[in-house]
């Protein structure tokens, strides 16, 4: 009976141990994946002393609204025509009670009506710590980034009142203000928009809301106010505004015009001046194309990261504090920073269209010759005068498209027969023009592309590089010698023939993403023998 | 004690000689502390962003190889959905791992500039050769397969189906076409250029220049310029290296160097032990012994001494008993004359009157 019993308690430990393999791994120490649902709010009180600390709640927002209905009321407070977009509070501080004696009761009361409910009371991990699922493809979390065709529809709509409407009838006061330090007031500024973020940033301080705070008591406020008033508004649910699949099914305005904010069309920026009374600027200014520029980027805040004023305020040549002692020369050149001239220069690159050339070519980019693409003015002369800087900047800027040229199509043969090698294979019939066509088709919408290749020839080089440019270029076995009964080439950097056709063919496709041309599909490009 | 002189300086002198032969850093070998490779040996650099897993280098080492020909064909793509490892007529896989894009990578032999196998094999199956190539060499091979657990990449496979004569297989680097001067088969093969084959030193060092230049493509670090003590096949990747089936757990140290420690112990252990535990044996044995003369000589002394004790004290007790037996006569006696004097006076007087 004894040993009965015994076996019996292995069995039993044998399986708590399997059920169990790591103890300790509670779904709060899992590593938050990147996809999050946009709904998730987490309530994480401050600890307070002599009491221990639980762990955050994670809160499903979606998942209540839908529970009470729609009924915003039942959580939140009102006010004129909107709510507070606070928990059950105005102003008060968030603590422990409020939640319990809140969200607590309403879970027992709809359990004891029979329907689905939240956790109760001495059930406390499964709202501390408790594991929230991971959203369907596509629905997740994604920050919100200016939308000009979004931006545009507020701009133009009759819907959002301006506080001065009657002297213009842009909405810009609606929502951009300023804030009067003395006064301590917002106040209404003509001329001085920009965007929320560079003062409410990611988490409140000084007074001063954080971004979350701010743009829902902003924007979600009025779309459920004029919700209330029966007016087709934007999203008041989490999903409509930061899930990214909701996002694209919003009316979208195809080319928004350009944003009122008395930008200029060209700017002449210069590297400043060693001394005072010195006549020419340390190097050619350049003549900074800021119109298409704008199109250009997603935001004003691509290149205008922290404020609207000019680089030079913060970024001198010397380095200051206020731009974190990164110096001009940096904040322009630096070509791993997206916000330098160069970085995103460099990111655009590896866009698909154009990594397939441009992800061979070594690292350092920047030479002799594309200085002069930027630094472009012809004078290097002072020019004391705003005004007359101005209108330097308008003189000289030219659109990059303008100076483009092509090649001549007879000058570009439309096959080509690569047989040199031809032992498994049948020599290759390349459709060469067709090629060039469809790399040219990619790139000469681009002004970036056209500003720096300023002649078509410059396609060319994709392939045909390490040569000058030429309209007859080297073959391409003048470097690439085949490799003969298995010897090896001659140097590592210089592959052997077949290797540089197959690497500069594959990888140019793989990099484009052209799926028509599959690398492991060699009967495309060559018939076998 | 009792120990011969002649067995005192025996047993100095198996000390000595156990001391010589078991100095660590001297044993023979492979526990050498520093090897970097023999001058000219060849490489072999996988660049793993460019291969496209179209298994020609597969097809291309059963070739040259004289392997037999596989179930699935080569350019069977398919097979790629699961993982594999080398096996017995197979010398090198291509595996396919899936990231942000799928990611191919051949595995083979890594010719480890310090291989473990080599260490491993008590028969001296494998050598390093100073081309580069670990080879292998089925004469002497007793197939106890050390060598597969030795591999720290879990490479060498073994013909498990053959009774008679199984062998260990393994990548050669093609070591007899590399005597020629030619490529290894499967880097001849390679459409892509994932594959250059090359002096060590020459392709670490075009490693290194390929990351520099393209420092947003590659992971910025040459798998197997270290690893145990550095391998003759070189990774560039573009993924960190754990994700594409890559050991990053192996540490710098070669496994010769690992297990040179221990294993120089072995001879001092193997010389001194048996003479210091015999001397030990014997001096106890010894001590035994004594023990048991000494109280064998205890005992004697104590039964003699007993024994005389009794003697003397039957000694002592005859004279007493005899005594006894005297007194006791002479008080017989004694009494038979008063008993007799009693019953006749004296005689003297009766006898003169009549």
């Amino acid at each position: 009976m004894a040993k009965r019993t015994a076996y019996l308690l292995i069995a039993a430990a044998g399986m708590i141990l399997l059920l169990f393999p790591f103890p300790g791994k509670t779904a709060l120490e899992k590593e938050p994946g990147p996809k999050i649902p946009p709904d998730r709010i987490i309530i994480n009180l401050p600890p307070e002393a002599g009491r221990d600390d639980m762990p955050p709640v994670p809160f499903l927002h979606t998942r209540h609204t839908n529970s009470v209905d729609g009924d915003c009321v039942q959580c939140h407070v009102q006010k004129e025509g909107t709510l507070v977009f606070r928990y059950q509070r105005i102003d008060l501080p968030a603590s422990m009670d409020l939640y319990h004696d809140n969200c607590i009761v309403c879970h027992e009361q709809k359990k004891s009506a029979g329907e689905p409910a939240g956790p109760t009371t001495a059930q406390c991990r499964q709202c501390h710590g408790a594991s929230v699922p991971d959203p369907e493809p596509g629905t997740h979390w994604e920050k919100i980034e200016f939308d000009r065709s979004l931006h545009y529809q507020h701009e133009v709509s009759d819907h959002i009142p301006s506080p001065d409407k009657a002297v213009s009838p842009d909405n810009c006061q609606a929502c951009h203000h300023q804030y009067d330090d003395t006064a301590q007031q917002i106040v209404f500024e003509r001329g001085s928009e920009s965007a929320c973020i560079y003062c409410h940033k990611k988490e409140s301080a000084d007074g001063v809301r954080s971004i979350r705070e701010a743009s829902h008591d902003a924007c979600v406020a009025c779309h459920l106010e004029k919700k209330n008033q029966e007016i087709t508004a934007g999203p008041i649910d989490c999903y409509g505004c930061h899930a990214a699949n909701v996002v694209a099914e919003l009316p979208k305005i195809e080319n928004p015009p350009r944003l009122k904010r008395s930008q200029p069309d060209a700017v002449f920026m210069t590297g400043g001046t060693a001394v005072e009374d010195q006549t020419s600027y340390r190097i050619s200014p350049v003549i900074f194309n800021h119109k298409q520029h704008e199109s250009a980027a997603v935001s004003c805040r691509v290149c205008h990261h922290d404020s609207l004023e000019s680089c030079t305020s913060c970024h001198t040549p010397d380095g200051d504090e206020k731009g974190g002692f990164v110096r001009l020369e940096q904040a322009m050149h630096a070509d791993t920073e997206s916000g330098s001239c160069v970085g995103c220069h460099v990111k655009e690159t590896r866009a698909p269209d154009c990594a397939g050339c441009h992800d061979v070519m070594p690292r350092s980019r920047m030479n002799e010759d594309t200085c002069l693409v930027c630094h472009n003015a012809p004078d290097r002369g002072v020019v004391k005068d705003a005004g007359m800087r101005k209108m330097r900047a308008e003189q000289f800027d030219t659109p990059a498209s303008a100076e483009y040229r092509t090649v001549t199509r007879a000058d570009i043969p439309e096959f080509v027969v690569i047989g040199s090698l031809s032992a498994t294979y049948q020599p290759s019939r390349f459709p060469h023009r067709k090629v060039i066509d469809g790399i040219a088709r990619r790139v000469e919408d681009s002004d970036l592309a056209n500003a720096f290749h300023k002649h078509q020839q410059t396609l060319c080089m994709g392939c045909h590089h390490n040569s000058p440019a030429s309209l007859t270029p080297p073959a391409c076995a003048a470097c690439h010698a085949p490799a003969v009964d298995g010897v090896p080439a001659a140097a590592p950097r210089v592959p052997d023939l077949k290797t540089a056709y197959h690497e500069q063919c594959m990888g140019c496709h793989q990099k484009m993403e052209i799926a028509s041309v599959p690398s492991t599909d060699c009967l495309v490009c060559h018939e076998k023998k | 004690m009792g120990i011969s002189r002649r067995k005192f300086i025996g047993c100095l002198g198996a000390l000595a000689l156990g001391q010589a032969a078991g100095v660590p850093g001297t044993a023979k070998g492979a526990a050498g502390k520093e090897f970097s490779g023999w001058p000219d040996s060849l490489g072999v650099l996988h660049d793993i962003t460019k291969c496209i897993g179209c298994r020609q280098c597969e097809s291309a080492c059963q070739r040259v190889n004289n392997l037999p020909a596989p179930e699935t064909a080569f350019d069977d793509l398919s097979v790629l959905d699961r993982k594999r490892r080398t096996d017995a007529d197979v010398f090198t896989v291509v595996n396919r791992f899936d990231s942000d894009r799928p990611v191919f990578v051949k595995k083979q032999c890594n010719h480890c500039l310090e291989p473990a196998c080599a260490s491993a094999c008590f028969v001296k199956a494998f050598e390093k050769t100073p081309e580069g190539a670990v080879v292998y060499d089925e004469s002497l091979c007793v197939g106890c397969r050390y060598c597969m657990v030795a591999c720290p990449f879990n490479i060498p496979a073994y013909e498990y189906h053959k009774a008679l004569d199984p062998r260990v297989t393994k990548c050669t680097l093609c070591h007899p076409r590399i005597k020629e001067g030619k490529r290894p088969g499967c880097v001849e093969d390679c459409p892509a250029g994932a594959l250059i084959s090359g002096k060590r030193d020459e392709l670490i060092a075009y490693a290194w220049q390929r990351i520099q230049t393209f420092p947003e493509r590659y992971v910025s670090h040459v798998y197997g310029e270290h690893e145990m003590g550095g391998t003759s096949w070189l990774y560039l990747s573009g993924h960190p290296f754990s994700e594409v089936g890559m050991r990053e757990d192996l540490g710098t140290k070669s496994a010769p160097e690992l297990t040179a420690g221990p294993l120089s112990a072995v001879p001092i252990v193997v010389g001194l032990w048996p003479v210091l535990l015999t001397g030990v044996y014997a001096i106890s044995k010894r001590k035994e012994k004594i023990a048991a003369q000494e109280k064998q000589a205890a005992v004697e002394q104590a039964v003699a001494q007993s024994r005389k004790q009794a003697q003397d004290q039957l000694e002592t007790l005859r004279k007493k008993w005899d005594q006894e037996k005297q007194s006791a006569i002479n008080f017989e006696v004694k009494k038979a004359l008063e008993e007799a004097a009693a019953k006749d006076p004296e005689p003297s007087q009766t006898k003169e009157d009549e």
